[in-house]
C-alpha cells in the first residue's frame, strides 16, 4: 500500500475511533446488553466504498483494538472483534451479491449483532445469549440501514478523502 | 435500495421467525440457576425470597416469584437495568462479571450448555 493510501486509512481510522468514544456518551435507546448504534461503521463503510475492502479492514481493526484496549477491557476486545469481522464478512458478501449500499449496511448490522451474540455465548458458556437475537437482528437491521444511509450521503458530497 | 435488499431483509426476518418458534422458551419456571463462568453457581426456587450474594460481585434478590440483579461491581450496571425475570423474561446477563441468571423449570427445562 502507498503512503497515501496508508494515510488515508489513517485519517478514517482516527475517525472511527472518535466517532465510537463520542458515541459511548449516548444514553442506550434499547436497554439490551451491548445496544448501541454503531456510528463508527460509518468511517468503515465510507473506507470500504471509497478506499476497498482490504481498507475497510483495516480501519476496523484500528478501530477495535484502540478502542477496546485503549477505553474499555480485555473482555470488550473478544466482543468488538467478532462483531467487526463478522459484519465486515457480511458486507463483503452482500456487496458481491449486489446489494445497495443500505442493504449492504443493514447486513452489516445484523451480522455484526449476531457475531457479538456469539462471542457471549462463548465466553458465558451458555446458549441463553441466542434469546437475544429477537431484539439484536431487527435492531441491525435499523442501525444499519441508518449508517449505510449517512454514509450513502458523506459519499455522495463529499470529494476525494 | 433494489430488489436484492428486500429478499436479503425477508431471508433475516423469516429467520428470526423460526428462531422464535424453534427456541423452547421454559413453561412455567420454578427455579432460576446462576452461572458464573458457565459453571453452575446455584439453583433457588422462585417461590422463596431471598438475597443471593453472587462470587462476591454481584447480588441477586428473589422476591414474589422474579428474580433481579439487586447490585454489581460491573462498571456500566446494565445487568441491573434488565429488570425482572420470572414468568416474564427469560434471562439477565452480566457481561463484565460473567455472571448469568436464567429461569428454568425444575423438571422440564434442561438448560442446554
Amino acid at each position: 500500500m502507498n503512503s497515501k493510501k496508508i494515510a488515508r486509512v489513517g485519517i478514517i481510522s482516527a475517525l472511527a475511533v472518535v466517532i465510537g468514544y463520542i458515541e459511548s456518551f449516548f444514553p442506550p435507546i434499547i436497554p439490551v446488553a451491548g445496544f448501541k448504534l454503531g456510528l463508527s461503521n460509518i468511517a468503515v463503510m465510507y473506507a470500504f466504498y471509497k478506499l476497498g475492502k482490504r481498507e475497510a479492514f483495516l480501519v476496523m481493526l484500528v478501530k477495535v483494538l484502540i478502542t477496546s484496549l485503549w477505553f474499555q477491557g480485555l473482555n470488550a476486545l473478544i466482543f468488538s472483534l467478532f462483531g467487526g469481522v463478522f459484519s465486515l464478512l457480511a458486507m463483503v458478501m452482500t456487496d458481491k451479491m449486489e446489494l445497495s449500499k443500505i442493504g449492504v449496511g443493514m447486513a452489516g448490522g445484523v451480522f455484526h449483532n449476531v457475531g457479538q451474540i456469539l462471542a457471549a455465548a462463548i465466553v458465558l458458556g451458555t446458549t441463553s445469549a441466542f434469546y437475544y437475537v429477537l431484539v439484536l437482528i431487527p435492531s441491525g437491521l435499523l442501525t444499519g440501514a441508518l449508517v449505510s444511509f449517512t454514509t450513502s450521503i458523506l459519499i455522495k458530497y463529499t470529494k476525494n478523502v | 435500495m433494489n430488489k436484492k435488499d428486500f429478499i436479503f431483509i425477508s431471508i433475516v426476518l423469516a429467520a428470526v421467525v423460526s428462531a422464535a418458534l424453534f427456541l423452547r422458551f421454559p413453561k412455567n419456571p420454578d427455579t432460576v440457576s446462576v452461572y458464573v463462568d458457565g459453571e453452575l453457581f446455584g439453583e433457588y426456587s422462585l417461590s422463596l425470597d431471598t438475597e443471593i450474594s453472587v462470587n462476591g460481585t454481584n447480588t441477586v434478590k428473589i422476591e414474589n416469584g422474579e428474580a433481579y440483579m439487586f447490585s454489581s461491581t460491573c462498571p456500566d450496571k446494565l445487568c441491573i437495568h434488565q429488570g425482572k425475570i420470572g414468568k416474564t423474561g427469560k434471562s439477565i446477563i452480566c457481561l463484565p462479571n460473567r455472571v448469568s441468571v436464567e429461569t428454568k423449570n425444575s423438571v422440564h427445562d434442561e438448560v442446554s450448555r
